[in-house]
């Protein structure tokens, strides 16, 4: 079971979301209320209208404040015949569940990370054994994701909100586990399950493809990749008529889900880039630019990056969620607790990585600012809408520069590894290296 | 990007090193020079009315009330107070001239009732209001008789409703309030206005949706000269358009109008050393008692509605030594006709001219721009020995010139992180404990012993140099975030706060130096000059001085009766102040008090 540490955080995760829950009535009634950690997509108070709706005998997806799937409501009618402080509860159990299996995907990314390094070590130069990872670090990082998870304010938060971002981290997470694990039928099904509720997830089957594809000589095989392809398109099409039947063989929900992700029509302020450019924009160049914004979510990166890091699942997996967590149509704190507790993972890279500082300090004055302008913008009446604007695109910087700096952080210490420390002399100036 | 590119730091130069100090105390005292540099006729700008829609009241005037009329509302009210049914006199006057009127019981064991009539637009259907509070009783200045029936603002009040009624050219409803319990009966009201409890009465009448107001305080039946409060909670302003008119007003009818009583003459007549001294004291008093974040009238709660309103009180004090005769009842009810019929011409809410200022006189004022400098002067020491420290824990290129410069940044020690986040955990549980104690003198005074022997009683946090300098870099940051976002809420707060954590950042920091002396020094100086009470009892001296402009004896008995009186009312006004003191003011100092008693180990001094 949990050793001493793992219990020792789990408790004080457990602590943390029992002392938020339970006893600052006014903290969670915040962040219940705010913009930052309940979007339209999540929120359990249209969960509870659904709910009703759907016990009226009425389709929930008729008016514009539903959005989980059938399936999902149905989960949560079933759960709602308990009282409202055991929803809690329940929040909080599967909130820690997700940091569970969060902390064990970790743990397998960095044996596996570690494993790899075993096999290619006689490729690796000599010099750059500062680089290498040790078994050691292994169980600390993995020790510094589950601690992470656990007191991430972002994370407690979106659990107090009682937001259902909750459930689909858990997927997501569990979807990244069996991505480790090598579990095909698991990692399908979560996966299909994820992407039904919010959509983005499905570009996380090109690094499945990748991963699932080779055999046990580590060829990738052309037909392997197909028959994973198809497996994931039959999962999602039955997905969608089990969505179908349980909504009384209506597509309602394809509109009120699928629609509504996409083209954006919900123009809540939320920490995204989404909501303001689309006020800001005449009506008659919405196509166009919406189409752009999904593009730019979904395939810009895609490509590029599963060619260059196709030899690194782990991190293309988790550089995909954090893309999609970041620049999606409706994106809240809980989106941004997903990959930043697995950030630990990669502390092998800091090193590398420029602007520290000023990410970090970034963030922090985003996080801070985001509710004191919400506050001026929307009570004070004394700010307006551009000051909370500005706030959530200082927090969107902030994490691109992130990605960026993690990136080339990787690709330099791979080059590092294979080339040693020392940098040649040519024509008695030291070499650079542009990035390829 | 290139990839080889070398990430190693510049070691920071040696000449800073040491003269750091001398900067950080340069920066502070030019922030303090700065803000007291405020009131220099260079740096204020001289206010104008943004807003064109405003001025049509400034011009031409067309009710009467005549003297007998006010007199003889005068006489009912009177009767009124006496026999303790003010509300049915008000109630019953409203309704002999077919104005809608209501009362609203306060519920409580008083029996109080708030009065409030409806003066509707004959113009347009009822979408927008203004709004005249005039509480029942206010409260003076006087020793024997803390609170005053506002005989004259009803009257006057009264009169305006009456005069307006079925004016053919108001396009907008007029609410009467009477408020009992000046600030908690208006509490009450707005709650079952805006229904925003879920178990208050919901009110029997609605006008349309309320842009602004005036509320009238005046006790004496004679006055000479306006005071204009504008004070709202939590360091909230109204817009200054608004102020703008009334004051616009007050000079075309020749009434002197002055903040905190404190009156400028504008003419040539004064010494530019007696403009200066009065523009100083406005600001600082300004500064001062917004920082409370308890409002100055009952007008703060309707700014927490987005209802922008002052109250006008109507002051005995002479402005002139030519003065003899009281304000004109003409010249009064002229303001308040003007104002109604300048805001009935508004369009839109008020949202042109500025929320974020400062009033240095009637007529100028300090904008954010400008007054944002010094405490962004103040609190760069903070974000400056931030960056230092940050720096020196990596390796540099110049001390690991044997490495390799594309081993990337690294940290030049092994860093425990637990032990700092435990004190930190422990300083922050502590000072929560401040929330939970009644807010006594006394009791305060006891939590500050147990915080100052806590690193004796605790086992304390002996930090080893390493780990005092990243707990200082922490605490800067947090420190100057914690200020930044102040400083857009209540900047007045800020930068109390600032002045105060500052020099307890400079002495933690100076504990650095290795001596014992400087240390038990330093530590001296946390529990006397730097501590938060000595603090606050310092701030409470200076705003007495201030208030009064004379000089005063320090008085402690004052001290805690008022801070008695501040403690009891804060929670009515919806203030956070004393919540952001104690949660994250007090536990920063905490930090640094505790920080103070780290130990250079061994493995310090090999290194």
């Amino acid at each position: 079971m949990l050793n001493r540490v793992e219990a020792r955080y789990f408790g004080i995760g457990l602590i943390l979301r029992i002392f938020f829950v339970f006893f600052q009535s006014t903290t969670r009634h915040y962040f219940e209320n705010s913009g930052e950690f309940v979007t339209p997509l999540n929120s359990w108070k249209r969960i509870i209208e659904g709910i009703y709706l759907r016990q009226l005998n009425v389709s929930p997806f008729l008016g514009s404040i539903v959005h989980e799937t059938p399936l999902s409501l149905l989960l949560f009618t079933k759960l709602y015949i308990f009282k409202d402080e055991y929803i809690e509860v329940l929040f909080i159990i599967l909130d820690l569940l997700s940091a569970f299996f969060t902390y064990k995907a970790a743990h397998h990314i960095l044996t596996h990370l570690y494993d790899r390094q075993t096999e290619n070590k006689s490729a690796y130069k000599e010099d750059s054994k500062v680089l290498w990872l040790t078994k050691d670090h292994v169980q600390k990082s993995a020790h510094t994701v589950l601690l992470c998870a656990m007191v991430n304010p972002l994370s407690i938060g979106t659990c107090v909100a009682k937001s259902s971002l909750v459930i689909h981290n858990l997927l997501l997470t569990m979807t990244f586990y069996f991505f480790m694990t090598y579990r095909l039928i698991p990692f399908i099904f979560t996966l299909c399950l994820a992407s039904s509720i919010s959509m983005y997830p499905i570009v996380l089957i090109v690094p499945g493809l990748l991963q699932f594809s080779s055999n046990a000589n580590n060829k990738r095989s052309i037909v392997r990749m197909f028959l994973v392809f198809a497996l994931f398109v039959c999962t999602n099409v039955t997905l969608l008529f089990v969505n179908f039947h349980i909504n009384h063989q209506s597509w309602s929900f394809i509109d009120a889900i699928y629609h509504f992700i996409f083209y954006v029509p919900d123009y809540t302020p939320n920490t995204g880039i989404f909501w303001y450019f689309f006020t800001e924009m005449f009506e008659h160049f919405r196509s166009l630019f919406v189409w752009t914004f999904q593009m730019h979510v979904l395939l810009l990166y895609l490509f590029p990056f599963t060619i260059r890091l196709r030899n690194e699942p782990a991190f293309l997996f988790w550089l995909l969620c954090a893309i999609f967590c970041i620049f999606k149509s409706y994106p809240a704190y809980g989106d941004v607790a997903f990959y930043i507790n697995y950030l630990p993972i990669w502390c092998f890279l800091f090193r590398y990585v420029r602007n520290g500082l000023v990410i970090v300090c970034m963030i922090l004055v985003a996080m801070l600012m985001t509710p004191i302008t919400w506050y001026l913008w929307i009570y004070a009446g004394s700010a307006n809408a551009n000051f909370y604007f500005a706030m959530t695109l200082v927090f969107n910087v902030a994490q691109t520069f992130l990605l960026s700096d993690l990136l080339y952080a990787y690709l330099k210490r791979q080059f590092f590894l294979k080339n040693g420390l020392n940098i040649p002399n040519i024509n008695g100036k030291e070499g650079q290296v542009e990035f390829l | 990007m290139p990839l080889l590119s070398n990430l190693l730091a510049k070691d920071i130069p040696q000449t800073f090193q040491k003269f750091q100090l001398h900067v950080y105390a340069g920066f502070f005292f030019f922030g303090l020079l700065g803000f007291v540099y405020l009131m220099s006729p260079i740096v204020s700008r001289r206010n104008y009315l943004s807003e064109n829609a405003l001025s049509p009241g400034l011009v031409s005037n067309d009710i009467y009330i005549s003297n007998e009329h006010i007199r003889d509302i005068i006489g009912q009210l009177r009767t009124g107070f006496k026999e303790k049914n003010i509300s049915d006199v008000i109630q019953s006057m409203f309704v002999q001239r077919g104005i809608e009127a209501y009362k609203q019981n306060l519920e409580d064991d008083t029996n109080d009732e708030n009065v409030y009539g409806i003066v509707r637009a004959p113009r347009l259907a009822s979408t927008e209001s203004i709004i005249l509070v005039a509480p029942l009783y206010v409260r003076i200045q006087s020793k024997s008789q803390p609170i005053k029936a506002n005989l004259y603002g009803i009257a006057h009040t009264l009169a305006i409703g009456f005069a307006l009624h079925r004016k053919p050219y108001m396009a907008k409803d007029i609410i009467l309030l009477f408020p009992a319990q000046q600030e908690n009966g208006t509490r009450i009201w707005l709650d079952a206005y805006f229904n925003t409890k879920p178990d208050s009465i919901p009110l029997d009448a609605h006008a349309g949706s309320i842009q602004a107001g005036l509320t009238l305080e005046f006790p004496h039946e004679k006055f000479y000269s306006i005071d204009l409060r504008h004070n709202g909670i939590n360091g909230q302003l109204p817009n200054l358009d608004l102020i703008n008119t009334v004051v616009h007003l007050c000079d075309k009818n020749s009434i002197p109008a002055s903040y905190y009583d404190i009156y400028v003459d504008l003419s040539s007549n004064e010494l530019f050393i007696d403009y200066m001294k009065k523009s100083l004291r406005t600001l600082l008093i300004n500064a001062l008692t917004l920082a409370t974040g308890v409002p100055s009238g009952v007008h703060g709660q309707f700014l927490h509605y987005r209802i922008e309103m002052i109250t006008l009180f109507g002051s005995l004090t002479k402005r002139d030594q030519y003065q003899t005769s009281p304000i004109t009842l003409r010249a009064f009810d002229d303001i308040i006709e003007g104002f109604i019929r300048s805001l009935n011409n508004l369009l839109e809410r008020f949202h042109q001219s500025f929320f974020f200022y400062f009033h240095i006189n009637r007529r100028n004022f300090v904008s954010i721009a400008t007054y944002m400098v010094p405490l962004g002067l103040i609190v760069a020491p903070a974000l400056i020995r931030s960056l230092v420290l940050y720096m020196s824990f990596f390796t540099s290129s110049e001390t690991s010139a044997t490495t390799y410069i594309t081993l990337g940044r690294t940290m030049k020690f092994d860093m425990n992180y637990s032990a700092m986040f435990l004190e930190i955990l422990e300083c922050l549980a502590l000072s929560y404990v401040l929330m939970w104690i009644p807010m006594k003198f006394t009791y305060l005074i006891i939590c500050q012993i147990t915080m100052f022997i806590s690193p004796i009683l605790l086992r304390p946090f002996r930090s080893t140099e390493r780990q005092f300098d990243y707990l200082q870099f922490i605490l800067l940051l947090t420190g100057s975030a914690l200020l930044g976002c102040l400083s857009l809420l209540n900047y007045s707060m800020a930068f109390l706060a600032a002045c105060f954590l500052m020099p307890c950042y400079m002495f933690a920091g100076c504990s650095k130096f290795d001596h014992w002396i400087i240390k038990y020094f330093c530590r001296f100086l946390f529990l006397t000059c730097l501590n938060p009470l000595v603090f606050l009892a310092l701030y409470h001296y200076l705003a007495r001085l201030l208030m009064a402009g004379e000089f005063l004896l320090p008085n402690f008995n004052q001290l805690t009766s008022d801070f008695d009186t501040y403690i009891a009312s804060y929670r009515l006004f919806n203030a956070w102040t004393v919540d952001v003191v104690c949660l994250a003011i007090v536990p920063i100092w905490f930090l640094l008090y505790r920080s103070t008693f780290w130990i250079r180990t061994l493995v310090d001094k090999t290194q």
